[in-house]
């Protein structure tokens, strides 16, 4: 009789080791999965001051493109469309 | 360059492919150790076996997540020194367009424009050499110095 | 043991993870942003019952009821759930018309096919009520047996069995809410049966049971009192139920807010269930088995409870349905009628959030407080966290998080209860004058039922809900284990420690069961340090312990017990102190020890799974579902608008009121959109309810950004236009111009990362990009703004164009914008084009107004309108209205700058052409001078020469100086008698005037917009200077030497030489564009260049008709009398002009102004005949005479004095333009020589001589 309550303890007594080690395994993968979520915001952010700058960049090059190509033909018509000014350059 | 090129082509894709071949094989191990637990007579070895199992996946896939992070953030460095240099550049550019555009403006303006001679002539000049104060000496008035001028009648030469 | 090694390895690896930088300025205003969320649970539901053998049997029989059980509440779940997502399907079917119906069989088979499967689930749903009720009686059976009577239940299970009729009340009163159901399932049979689909009987008698269940009211209710009725005693467990979860309530021994209200169901359904046959509840409160009066107490505090999802139940009608209720009507408080009608209703304390604000507040900053205390060291100490925490740590850190829980939990479910409250009393017109008559049930209900500080509080709490389970989110792990430890810690000590002194006491008194009972427990739970219990301990022999006590070392370790493990300790303690083992303790302490461990392990279970229990604490999601208010609306409306869903409704509030206080908690009511469309996947488990929640999100994120960007522009507007208001103007104007109420849109703007339905939305960028096209839109409106108005606007648009470049540079700070110079140019359609807007403009309006209208002062130096115009009327485009923040800010503001612009229309000076000269340009102001150039030309070489011509032909040939001694009338007279045609030409004084008028201007207009030009540059030219090591001449007292002080000063101010220092630091391209930068700011206009002069001389070379030169003189060196040439006709003009007006008519001066006489003067300047004009002009020479004579009569009415006057006026003013034109045509090369280039003529011989 004693032997099986000992058989028993021991079970028990292993559950808890077991237990244990699955705790400190999931509270592990909790501490990575909070990383993750940590790295995710900081790549986020980082990269989206990085696609701004960009934008603002492409948006300067379209900028002085138009500026660059003067138009062969530049017809200004003043919104009154009574005045046309063509300019040949 | 050649190092984000490496980073982009290589590492971040070979560190992606590492972690999801580890998640497909732990699916496996973790369905193998499910279905060796059953079969397996001996428990306790079977659970040992499984914590081992769980450790040593844990531990990969903290480091494969380790290196794909940190590659990560070192391709997102680069990237944010490439935009800077980008960026100079383009400022560059913006800056000699504006000189252009400024030029022509000032070409168009120049037609209209000829050059002015501002000559700083001191309206009041010190004479370089003073002249002497000449003494003054009486001269008697000769009242017939301008009789033959201005009349049209032409006297005989006296 | 290599694993052990390994599990070192895995941890370190895991801790290095810690070291890598992860920056992210974003400040938090959103709630917990998991991109990523893992949750472990292991909660066995007593699966695992048969491995703890030692426990007694009774209690592990008991656990697979529980088990069983707990199942069934689950389906019971999944059925509530069924029933309140249920939306009619028959509604959408179309109906049967007529019996000959072509199509009818078809129609039919079509809705049986489509009603099939949600016919199925009616029907399981019918068999599980069944098999509920008759599991829950026969439970009730078995415990209400005699010899049970006796013996214990355990709280945790009389706990499930409220749970069950907790979920028997909230599927009835589903049942009864949805008629779509029975709709739907009539409109099932009517196709059945004329489809004959249910031939056998069997399945006819069910379907006649399913419309039975379905129809009547309140059938789950009655069949359970029918089955309770058949149990003698039932009720005595009954009252157990009701008292337990009375005693549960009041010491708060719940930790998730539907446990609360669960409580509160179950007492009211309870007692509902009490009123059966013959027994009466206020019987059982004589015999002391109910406490009728703190239940009501309760029920007036709390009046209303959420049943399911919207639907709500008032406690108080449980009562009053019970059939004997009238008679008791006085006893009860909770339900007379003051309470619980709608108008005027007091609002109680419960439900008047904004005073329990205070309190709230209060508490959240005493407990954010000491939250931060400890996360701070937390942070500190984890790095090197080599030996666990000591047991202290651990239970202050359990309480905290205890704490923190039962915080939320407080807020949330006063959130929901005021939810509830305001759900079940709608408002109508009378007590809310903005509630309109026709308003909808679910409108009065949300959206006019809350007062703006309702709103204001609502909002206050789930923030601080939300930003408290971020901040325990975070401290997330160090909770976990601290709890682990604690209840580890707590639960060894119990078993191992306390229970000795009981044991020794039941082994010495020999009472096996007792004993027995302890020793299942110690065996069960305890977790010994050598692995097995200490066998010398003399506790176990009933002996005392030696003096110097009996030391065991209790071990710690980082986990807790498992479900079963805790239930079976719970339960066994349990037993001790209650049913027939009480008596058995004689000491207090032992049962002390017992009840103080019993209610504290209650909470355990929730403890141990505290991310769920948090998560539940912090869920707000039911704000969202209206399935109730739906069903209600009987199919007239699918979805409600978003003007009634709640979260928009405050979301909506603060962006309209734009209280700043509350800016920041915008994102908040968003966030409850997530937390629906979350409870909609997980919990309820229906697609189209996320669907709908996301539909919603998506409009409410569009009409969210596009206020919120238009709010930031509309404030960065008004204040920039605030600032560059002038402030002695803001002092003296009478009006009330008040600055913007300072908002903090900074942390809006600074988010990057906004998480929304588990998206992540860039915020920022939608703002900038939306901002971006309101201020292109702002700047081209301006420049709209000038083009609809004449040139004096011209100071308005540049007060425009600088109150949105202060915008820009205010928006700048917190967004990447174009830059401000690129916006303009393309509002201004410059960017391609050389010529913009504001340019053709400038034009336009200087040709078709300005030339025309205006009359110059060259004393005021001034142009000012002419009261009569002669060019035919200009016609503009409409000023675009639009609204205050397009323009400068704000309504005030618009006024202001309207009144200070006012003063620049009346008149065109140099303001106004300092600003065209800023806006328009170098290559602006080339082309207009160019432009000018040829009106100026197309007007001589027409218009005015065939004038000219005509008026030259009209002149008498000769007209002689007369002598003096004619007298002036005389000379007057002469000249009225010669000049008579000219006098009389009649469009003399209108279009000729006005053409000269028009060149007059345009020559003006270059000559001031030169000067113009030049102060600016010399603006630009001294701003630059100090950065080109210009040094202006220092002051030379007589010691020092000037060259030595220059250096000197050099020397200083070299850091600003911005040449060298790029050179020295700069990249080579760098270098070429700052020296070609520094060249073009060294060499501007006015420094050597001059324009007026080569205006001038294009001017003369459109002189070219020989009629100004006129024919070549007689005698060879100029014409005396004739009168062929310009001056001489500008002479006769010149004549007519003098003569005084009479007092009804306008002068010339009134309205041509002097650019008339400017034309003249530099026709003749050009023509070089000034000169011969000054000696040879007839209204000179009348002058001259009357100046001799002093005469001063009226011939043919003109008074001589007066006509005098007005000739020395217009003198002085020819003489003064001749001294100007003098100035810039002469180049003065040839003036530096004395000599003239001078003719020697002989002197004419008398013709006396001649003969």
């Amino acid at each position: 009789m004693a032997s099986r309550t000992n058989e028993i303890q021991k079970q028990i007594q292993d559950d808890w080791a077991n237990r244990e080690y699955i705790e400190v395994i999931t509270s592990s993968i909790k501490k990575i999965s909070d990383f993750l979520n940590g790295f995710d915001l900081s790549c986020r952010s980082r990269i989206a001051s990085l696609n701004e700058k960009l934008t603002a960049l492409e948006r300067r090059i379209e900028y002085i493109e138009a500026r660059v190509t003067m138009g062969a033909i530049a017809c200004i018509y003043s919104n009154s469309s009574k005045l046309h000014i063509s300019l040949l350059l | 360059m050649a190092e984000l090129q490496m980073l982009l082509e290589q590492e971040i894709p070979g560190g992606r492919k590492a972690l999801i071949d580890s998640h497909n094989n732990l699916q496996k191990v973790a369905s193998y150790c499910a279905q060796h637990y059953i079969d397996e007579p001996n428990k306790k070895n079977a659970l040992e076996e499984t914590k081992n199992f769980t450790t040593q996946s844990l531990a990969s896939v903290a480091y494969q997540i380790n290196t794909l992070a940190s590659n990560m953030l070192q391709m997102l460095d680069i990237q944010t020194t490439q935009l800077a240099s980008m960026d100079s550049a383009i400022n560059n550019i913006a800056q000699t367009v504006d000189i252009h555009k400024e030029k022509v403006a000032r070409r168009e303006i120049g037609l209209l424009t000829t050059n002015k001679i501002i000559t700083r002539s001191h309206q009041i000049v010190a004479p370089s050499t003073p002249d002497r104060a000449v003494k003054y000496v009486r001269k008697p008035i000769d009242y017939t110095e301008l009789d033959d001028v201005g009349h049209g009648v032409k006297l005989n030469a006296q | 043991m290599t694993a052990n090694v390994m599990l070192e390895d895995a941890l370190s690896n895991v801790d290095l993870l810690e070291e890598l930088p992860l920056p992210d300025q974003q400040p938090c205003i959103e709630p917990l942003p998991t991109s990523l969320t893992y949750q472990s649970n292991f909660d066995t539901n007593f699966e695992d019952r048969n491995a703890f053998v030692t426990g007694v049997a009774k209690y592990i029989e008991e656990a697979t009821v529980h088990s069983s059980m707990n199942a069934m509440l689950e389906e019971g779940h999944t059925y509530a759930v069924m029933l309140y997502t249920w939306r009619s399907c028959s509604r959408a079917i179309p109906q049967v018309k007529c019996n000959e119906q072509a199509n009818r069989s078809e129609i039919y088979e079509k809705t049986v096919q489509v009603l099939e499967p949600e016919v199925q689930k009616l029907m399981n749903f019918m068999h599980f009520q069944k098999n509920a009720v008759d599991k829950f009686t026969g439970e009730v059976k078995r415990l209400c047996h005699q010899e049970r009577r006796k013996d214990f239940v355990s709280e945790a299970y009389l706990l499930t069995l409220g749970k069950f009729i907790n979920m028997f009340a909230v599927l009835d009163a589903l049942k009864n809410m949805k008629s779509s159901v029975k709709n739907d399932y009539s409109s099932y049979r009517r196709a059945a049966q004329f489809l004959k689909k249910m031939s056998d009987p069997q399945s006819i008698q069910e379907s006649q049971n399913l419309s039975m269940f379905l129809a009547n009211h309140d059938k789950i209710t009655q069949s359970l009192k029918l089955a309770l009725s058949g149990i003698n005693g039932y009720e005595e467990l009954i009252c157990d139920i009701v008292n337990i979860s009375m005693n549960y309530y009041e010491n708060k021994m719940y930790l998730v807010p539907s446990e609360k209200h669960m409580l509160l169901k179950v007492m009211g359904f309870g007692l509902f269930l009490l009123n059966n046959r013959d027994i009466s509840i206020y019987k059982l409160q004589d015999k002391k088995r109910l406490n009728l009066n703190k239940i009501d107490k309760f029920f007036k505090q709390l009046q209303v409870v959420p049943l399911f999802g919207d639907m709500q139940i008032p406690l108080a009608t449980y009562i009053q349905n019970m059939s004997d209720y009238e008679e008791n009507k006085s006893r009860w408080s909770c339900t007379n009628a003051s309470f619980t009608t709608t108008t005027g209703a007091t609002i109680i304390p419960q439900y008047n959030l904004t005073e329990q604000l205070v309190s709230i507040r209060e508490e959240h900053i005493k407990y954010t407080s000491e939250l931060a205390r400890h996360s701070n060291n937390e942070v500190v100490t984890t790095a090197q966290r080599d030996q666990p925490r000591t047991d202290a740590e651990s239970e202050e850190l359990y309480n905290l998080a205890l704490k923190g829980v039962q915080l939320l939990l407080r807020w949330s479910s006063h959130v929901m209860e005021v939810y509830s409250w305001k759900l079940v009393h709608p408002t109508d017109k009378y007590s809310n004058p903005e509630c309109p008559e026709d308003a909808e049930e679910y409108e009065r209900a949300t959206r006019y039922n809350y007062s703006c500080l309702e709103k204001y509080a609502l909002v206050e709490v789930i923030a601080m809900i939300k930003g408290l389970q971020v901040l325990m989110g975070r401290m997330e792990s160090v909770f976990n284990e601290a709890i682990r430890c604690h209840i580890y810690g707590k639960l060894q000590d119990f078993v191992q420690l306390k229970l000795r002194d009981a044991l020794r006491h039941a082994v010495k008194k020999k009472k096996n069961h007792v004993k027995s009972i302890i020793s299942s427990v110690r065996e069960t739970c305890a977790d010994w340090y050598q692995g097995f219990e200490p066998p010398n301990d003399p506790a176990i022999k009933g002996e005392k312990d030696p003096k110097t006590g009996f030391h065991i070392d209790v071990p710690r370790r980082n986990v807790g017990p498992s479900s079963t493990q805790l239930y079976m300790a719970r339960v066994l303690i349990e037993s001790l102190f209650k049913g027939p083992l009480k008596k058995t303790f004689k000491k207090e302490q032992d049962i002390e020890n017992f009840k103080t461990f019993h209610t504290d392990s209650y909470i355990f279970p929730q403890m141990l799974s505290f991310p769920e229990t948090l998560q539940e604490c912090c869920d707000l999601s039911q704000l969202w579902y209206r399935e109730f208010y739906l069903e209600l609306t009987m199919g007239r409306r699918i979805q409600f608008p978003i003007e009634m869903s709640l979260p928009w409704i405050l979301t909506d509030h603060i962006l309209e009121k734009k209280e700043p206080a509350m800016m920041e908690f915008v994102l908040y009511p968003l966030d409850l959109y997530s937390d629906s469309a979350h409870y909609a996947l997980t919990k309820f488990k229906k697609q189209f309810l996320y669907d709908e929640v996301e539909a919603e999100v998506n409009l409410c994120f569009d009409q969210f950004v596009y206020k919120l960007s238009d709010q930031i522009f509309a404030y960065f507007k008004h204040l920039a236009g605030s600032m560059l208001l002038d402030q002695q103007f803001r002092q003296d104007s009478g009006l009330k111009i008040p600055y913007p109420q300072a908002n903090k849109y900074e942390t809006l703007l600074k988010q990057r990362h906004v998480q929304l339905l588990g998206r992540s939305i860039d915020l920022n960028r939608l703002i900038t990009q939306r901002v971006q096209v309101a201020m292109h839109r702002s700047v081209d409106l301006a420049i709209a703004k000038f083009e609809s108005g004449n040139i004096t606007g011209i100071m308005e648009l540049e007060m425009l164009l600088a109150v949105n470049r202060q915008t820009h540079k205010l928006l700048s700070k917190h967004l990447t914008l174009d830059n401000f110079s690129s916006i303009l140019r393309e509002a201004n359609h410059n960017v391609s084009a050389p010529y913009g807007r504001i340019t053709l403009h400038v034009f336009w309006e200087l040709n078709y107004d300005f030339l025309p209208n205006y009359c110059y002062n060259i004393s005021t130096n001034r142009f000012v309108r002419t009261p009569i115009t002669f060019s035919q009327e200009l016609q503009r485009d409409k000023p675009p209205n639009v609204a205050h923040h397009y323009l400068f800010g704000s309504k005030q503001l618009n006024l202001a700058y309207k009144e200070i612009a006012s003063l620049y229309t009346h008149f065109i000076g140099y303001p106004h052409f300092a600003a065209i000269c800023r806006l328009i340009g170098y290559q602006g102001i080339a082309v207009v001078i160019e432009e000018l150039l040829k009106i100026v030309k197309s007007l001589l070489q027409g218009t005015i020469v065939q004038y000219v011509t005509t008026l030259l032909g009209v002149m008498p040939p000769i007209c002689k100086l007369p002598r003096f001694d004619y007298g002036s009338p005389g000379v007057l007279e002469y000249y009225q008698h010669q000049l008579k045609d000219i006098i009389e030409y009649s469009e003399l004084k209108t279009l000729v005037f006005n053409n000269f008028r028009e060149v007059g201007n345009a020559i003006l207009f270059c000559l001031m917009i030169e000067q113009n030009l030049n102060q600016e540059e010399i603006c630009d030219l001294l701003h630059a200077a100090p950065f080109q090591n210009i040094i202006p001449r220092p002051f030379v007292k007589e010691g020092e030497k000037l060259e030595a002080k220059v250096k000197k000063l050099e020397s200083k101010y070299s850091s600003l030489h911005l040449v060298p220092i790029i050179e020295k630091f700069g990249t080579p391209q760098q270098i070429a564009i700052a020296r070609e930068g520094d060249l073009l700011t060294r060499e501007r206009l006015c420094c050597g260049l001059s324009m007026f002069e080569v205006v001038l001389n294009r001017i003369k070379s459109y002189l070219d008709d020989p009629i100004w030169k006129g024919p070549t003189p007689s005698n060879g060196v100029m014409h005396v009398d004739e009168c062929n040439e310009f001056h001489r006709l500008w002479s006769a003009i010149q004549f007519v002009y003098c003569i005084p007006v009479r007092e009804n008519e306008f002068t010339t001066e009134q309205l041509f102004g002097d650019g008339l006489h400017w034309a003249a003067c530099a026709i003749m300047t050009l023509l070089q005949q000034n000169k011969r004009f000054d000696v040879l002009d007839f209204s000179y020479h009348i002058m001259k005479v009357q100046r001799y004579d002093e005469r001063n009569e009226v011939i043919k009415q003109v008074p001589l004095k007066k006509f005098v006057e007005r000739v020395r006026k217009f003198q002085i003013l020819n003489n003064e333009i001749f001294e100007i034109l003098f100035k810039y045509l002469t180049p003065p090369a040839e003036a530096s020589t004395p000599m003239e280039n001078v003719r020697c003529f002989q002197p004419p011989i008398h013709s006396s001589i001649m003969r």
